[in-house]
């Protein structure tokens, strides 16, 4: 999963999607469970944000889980006091929600900890927004195919039984992580092309601007910039000794 | 059909916590390139999950009259954490080597992780055996698959995968097929 370049952004949100897979079928209760873990996860980095240069790495996931784990008793507590038909299958299992926050944490506590305070909402900016949009497509194209309709809404056919299952669930999956992963290295192809177009063009002004020191120093009047003269006092103060 | 069996063909195939619920997968993707170090994440996995598990049952029957339903997800987080911290430094004073994986590959974050959804996905309502039959059959279950993981590491992550599947698209794949393997022992149950 990791490379000298570092941790891939699409697995990481792939993952993160994985324990949620069989616990909504419809699209309505796959955004109440993506809500759900966006905000346990946003909330708890935010708090361990301001411990980063006094624990280790390991310790401040630890911390990390206990600050998600009571934001997600929160949600849970105040999902049983107004209770909604629309959600009723996921809202008795907001728990996992603390799985995917967990795994979404990795890139920011393990890999690119937060060294400013902008790195660390462009951070925040980038994963939020890919794990939904990949658990939602996710939700819509599976609750097509499993059950034949959208947000409840009924398109006519009566889906297909396989997709149902966990097994079609993750070969579903799997299909939407390699879509997007094409993206993302396509992307990543672009990205290595152009800076190795920079550094070319940087490597030819430099050898543009070394050439032209070079011809200004050989069209100097003082040759080597007085260095023969140095060297020849010196060879003189050498021999002067001896010959006396 | 005796108990153990039930729950031998349920916990282990039929449920397994990588294909039927894919709350281990996490752990699948960490590092998979020798087969000691394999072995090991097997046996870390299984000491956390199970003395973990044990922990929470006895916590949970004691306050079981006290209305615990939301403290439950901090009992597991709480022994989760405090037995992968035990694992880390047991893991640390054995190989100074396959320490160095483990952290390089990030694998205390996806254990921990799975350990959380495998207790929270448990049922903890029923005898103390059956439970900690389940958590050792749960535990043999995720053996198994990483083993087989560990086989077909090459097949997933080598240059024959085309770029966009490499890694994890194909390890779910796999998932999917050894899923559907299991899925079969249903008619047994």
């Amino acid at each position: 999963m990791n490379n000298k370049e570092g941790l891939n952004p699409v697995f990481i949100s792939t993952l993160a999607v994985l324990p949620l897979i069989t616990l909504a079928q419809t699209l309505n209760e796959i955004v109440f469970l993506g809500l759900v873990a966006s905000l346990a996860y946003a909330i708890a980095i935010s708090f361990v944000s301001i411990l980063e240069k006094m624990t280790d790495r390991n310790l401040r996931f630890f911390v990390f889980m206990i600050i998600a784990c009571a934001v997600i008793s929160i949600a849970q507590y105040i999902y049983s006091l107004f209770p909604n038909k629309l959600f009723s299958t996921a809202g008795e299992k907001i728990d996992y929600c603390l799985v995917t926050a967990g795994i979404l944490a990795l890139d920011t506590i393990y890999v690119n900890p937060k060294t400013e305070l902008t790195h660390y909402f462009y951070r925040l900016l980038i994963q939020i927004p890919l794990f939904l949009g990949i658990y939602l497509l996710f939700g819509s194209v599976r609750e097509i195919m499993a059950h034949g309709t959208l947000w409840n809404i009924d398109l006519g056919f009566s889906g297909l039984e396989f997709m149902r299952s966990t097994p079609g669930a993750l070969v579903l999956l799997a299909v939407i992580c390699a879509f997007c992963n094409s993206f993302y290295l396509a992307g990543k192809h672009k990205k290595l092309q152009y800076d190795m177009l920079v550094s070319k063009y940087k490597m030819k002004i430099n050898i543009e601007r070394n050439a032209s020191r070079i011809e200004a120093v050989n069209a100097s009047e003082r040759q080597n910039f007085g260095a023969d003269e140095l060297i020849e006092k010196k060879k003189e103060e050498e021999e002067g000794p001896k010959g006396e | 059909m005796s108990n153990v069996v039930f729950l031998l063909l349920t916990c282990m195939l039929t449920s397994n916590v990588c294909t039927s619920s894919a709350l281990a997968v996490p752990t699948l993707s960490a590092y998979k390139r020798s087969f000691p170090y394999t072995a090991l994440m097997g046996f870390l996995f299984s000491f956390i999950l199970i003395c973990s598990g044990v922990g929470y049952y006895l916590i949970y029957s004691l306050l079981e009259d006290y209305s615990v339903q939301y403290a439950k997800l901090m009992i597991i987080v709480a022994l989760v954490g405090l037995f992968s911290f035990l694992g880390y430094f047991i893991f640390r004073a054995l190989n100074k080597e396959a320490f160095y994986i483990y952290e390089k590959s990030y694998t205390f974050l996806f254990m921990f992780v799975s350990c959380v959804g495998v207790l929270i996905y448990s049922i903890v309502n029923q005898v103390f055996v059956n439970y900690i039959l389940s958590l050792v059959f749960y535990s043999l279950g995720f053996v198994i698959v990483n083993f087989i993981v560990y086989g077909a590491y090459y097949k997933i992550n080598g240059p024959y995968a085309p770029n966009s599947l490499r890694g994890l698209p194909l390890l779910l794949v796999l998932m999917a097929i050894i899923g559907f393997a299991f899925a079969g022992f249903e008619v047994l149950i």
